[in-house]
């Protein structure tokens, strides 16, 4: 699941108990894996997952524009230093949609000791599949037949509630 | 090889607007409310389709008629768990609801 922080009363700033209605209404649709998109989390939700257990994909800021030389390693590290203690955090996203800079990928390893998988919303890269919005019949060829795992980080965009339950059936047996 | 997949997205987001007479979300149109909840965590019908759909625990649908036995069964899609580590309760209802009779 994608999710933002958000509330309509006090927009990012949300309380101990919004984090743990976000995290027990994703366990109850039998969610495992939690995307921070796009930008990283606040450290109570953090703390939720890790005793609940929920997959979180921690993203560096980001969104279809990449970070310079200068403000990228910076990002890069405060997230890092800020989340690589919590054992929920599994996979670094570099930004969102063209939201990097190959330039910066390196920082990652300096700061991680873990040497946690860095990953690419939408590109094919260290060995993911990360494809957002794949089409059913073009890309149904290309993840039957290709070697990396695919795992797209956005599907069934669900404006008005108009493309969740009514599609995902049809994709899942599909995958 | 499909590892998994992120719906979006998790809720609507709207503003609750102060600035304008009643009560008024504001979610910039179609910009923001693309969430399987409402922007107040109200769940929308999705919601209950993807808890079936991404149930670790399949039950194959079944024909009921005269000569079923009253089994059924069931699918563990758990990595690791066995499914007598679950608890099962169900019920079977007579309904006229879809009653093709008069």
């Amino acid at each position: 699941m994608n999710r933002h922080s958000f509330r309509p009363e006090t927009g990012r700033c949300l309380s101990d108990k919004d984090h743990l209605e976000d995290i027990l209404l994703m366990k109850e649709m039998n969610m495992n894996p939690v995307r921070m998109s796009h930008f990283v989390p606040d450290e109570r939700f953090l703390d939720h997952c890790d005793s609940l257990g929920l997959f979180v994909l921690d993203e560096v800021t980001g969104w279809q524009q990449g970070y310079d030389t200068v403000v990228g390693p910076k990002l890069i590290r405060e997230t890092i230093l800020k989340d690589e203690n919590h054992p929920s955090v599994v996979i670094w996203d570099h930004g969102n949609e063209g939201g990097w800079n190959f330039a910066n990928k390196k920082y990652f390893h300096i700061y991680d000791i873990q040497k946690r998988l860095v990953i690419y919303p939408w590109l094919l890269r260290n060995g993911v599949d990360t494809r957002h919005y794949p089409s059913y019949n073009f890309d149904t060829a290309r993840y039957a037949k290709g070697n990396a795992p695919f795992k797209p980080l956005e599907f069934m965009h669900g404006l008005y509630d108009g493309g969740h339950g009514t599609g995902l059936e049809e994709y899942w047996k599909l995958y | 090889m499909h590892a998994c997949g992120f719906l979006w997205a998790f809720a609507d987001e709207a503003i609750l607007r102060t600035d304008m007479d009643g009560q008024y979300y504001d979610s910039d149109e179609n910009n923001a409310p693309d969430g399987i909840l409402e922007p107040n965590h109200e769940k929308e019908a999705s919601f209950y389709t993807v808890k079936e759909i991404w149930s670790p625990v399949q039950i194959m649908p079944v024909e009921i008629n005269r000569e079923w036995d009253g089994c059924l069964f069931v699918q563990n899609k758990y990595l690791f768990s066995n499914l007598l580590a679950c608890s099962f309760e169900w019920e079977c209802i007579r309904t006229e609801l879809w009653s093709t009779k008069e």
